[in-house]
């Protein structure tokens, strides 16, 4: 039999053909899980529908149901049709029966009110994030928009810092397994001092790592402190409850657990001036103080008194002088008039006046007339001489002196 | 070993906090002060430090390459 090779779009439109003329597929009846619901402007709604296992989309015109949303299990009456272009199947409803909360979103209720009793989700239990972590260690998808966005928010938030990526897959078989080794490796190196675990936005099968207990339980169990980013509109997911804070983004996350420079430098600059003007203060007050008691040690100062005995020794060495001199001077007037009395005194000034000095011949002054006798050669000195004489008779009052011998 | 910055910035709140009670003795306040710009300069070296080094896990490479 030769080998038949068809094109993609005769493949897809053969399988359009087939499943349109399946009769039980153009009016089926189907129950599962309503996940990852939402409406267009248009008035249609587009939903998931799934069960343990399997998922497959559904399309709803004209939709106008009340309390159809994600974790309701429903019965859905429709017909499969093939996207060609896609080669997608969904199913187009016709009618939709809600039977209730879907059994995924009961267990789920069920873990976390478990998880919530074990105080998994306890705020005491919240771990403080770093001020300034130097190294931020991710557990996401490599290939996210996600990790790019980590990476671009930390470095332009802090420059210098070094960002650890552990790559797991965060949706599918095997999600939770990567996603609890990533946090495993980061404690057990200790190489980081702040997690981000998460990943982009998503429906809630998407999210559904994040939602298995063990996932939680590793997020709890981690000595580093963990950012849940989980990018997702209405629950928190297991994970999101668990970790010590809870970012709605990637982005977010990073910028809860990244500081700014920027800010740091503030704050280190703050703190500096505040030590530096209340240690000047120290400073200060005691150098004031120091004058203060400098000021009156001076008052009491032996300098002071000694500066004192020596303003007091020039006043009284001015009073000295000024005593001396007086006393001089009294005693220059007291000689002046000595002097002048001297001079009155001077028995040479009296021969001025007609009187004569008798002197004998051995020089001494004849101030006597007994001093005398006749005959005897004597000096007379008048006012401008002297001249020899003998004594003739000798009278003393009015008597002949030698009589009286 | 180095100090975690959270733990030199708590040290130096408490250092302000001290020198701002008053109540030290000069030869202590000026030791403390010496010590606050230490912890200060030991800071601000860490923040000088711009060299961003991004590292993936090379034990899972390959792994994760379905998000979104």
């Amino acid at each position: 039999m030769p080998e038949l090779v068809v094109t993609v779009s005769q493949l897809n439109e053969y399988i359009g053909r087939k499943i349109g003329s399946d009769a039980m597929l153009k009016n089926i009846k189907v129950r599962g899980e309503i996940t990852n619901f939402r409406t267009s402007s248009s008035g249609s709604a587009f939903f998931t529908l799934k069960d343990a296992f399997s998922s497959i989309s559904c399309i709803l015109f004209d939709y106008f149901e009340e309390g159809i949303e994600d974790g309701r299990n429903v019965t859905v009456e429709a017909n499969l049709n093939v996207y060609e272009r896609e080669g997608r199947l969904s199913l187009v409803v016709r009618s939709i029966e809600n039977t209730g909360l879907g059994a995924l979103f009961i267990k789920l209720e069920q873990v976390k009110k478990k998880l919530n009793e074990e105080g998994l989700f306890d705020v005491s239990h919240k771990k403080k994030l770093p001020a300034f972590p130097k190294t931020l260690g991710v557990v996401t998808s490599a290939s996210g928009a996600a990790m790019h966005d980590i990476i671009q928010v930390a470095k332009r938030r802090c420059p210098g810092i070094n960002i650890l990526i552990y790559p797991a897959r965060v949706q599918g078989e095997g999600a939770p397994s990567e996603i609890i080794a990533g946090i495993e490796y980061f404690n057990r190196e200790k190489n980081a001092d702040v997690l981000i675990v998460g990943r982009g936005g998503g429906s809630f099968e998407d999210l559904f790592a994040f939602n298995e207990e063990a996932v939680a339980r590793a997020v709890y169990a981690s000595h580093i402190p963990v950012v849940s980013a989980v990018g997702h509109e209405v629950d928190y997911t297991l994970t999101d409850l668990a970790a010590d804070m809870r970012a709605p983004t990637p982005s977010a996350a990073a910028e809860i657990c990244v500081p700014e420079k920027e800010e740091l430098r503030r704050m280190l600059y703050g703190l500096k001036e505040k030590m530096g003007s209340t240690a000047a203060a120290y400073v200060l007050t005691r150098k004031s103080a120091l004058n203060a008691l400098k000021a009156v040690i001076m008052v009491y100062s032996p300098l002071n008194r000694l500066s004192d005995f020596r303003n007091d020794f020039k006043s009284y060495e001015r009073l000295f002088n000024t005593s001396l001199n007086a006393l001089l001077r009294e005693k220059r007037n007291k000689l002046n008039l000595s002097k002048s009395l001297l001079g009155a005194l001077n028995p040479y000034d009296t021969l001025k006046r007609g009187y004569a000095i008798v002197k004998k011949e051995d020089g001494h002054v004849a101030s006597n007339i007994r001093s005398i006798n006749a005959g005897e050669k004597v000096s007379i000195y008048l006012y401008g001489g002297m001249a020899d004489a003998n004594i003739g008779k000798i009278t003393v009052n009015g008597e002949a002196y030698e009589e009286k011998i | 070993m180095k100090k975690k910055f959270e733990e030199s910035l708590d040290e130096l709140k408490e250092i302000a906090a001290k020198l701002e009670s008053g109540n030290l003795e000069l030869d202590e306040a000026i030791l403390l002060y010496e010590k606050g710009m230490k912890i200060v300069r030991e800071c601000e070296k860490q923040l000088d430090d711009a060299e961003t080094s991004v590292k993936v896990i090379g034990l899972s490479a390959g792994k994760g390459g379905d998000d979104e």
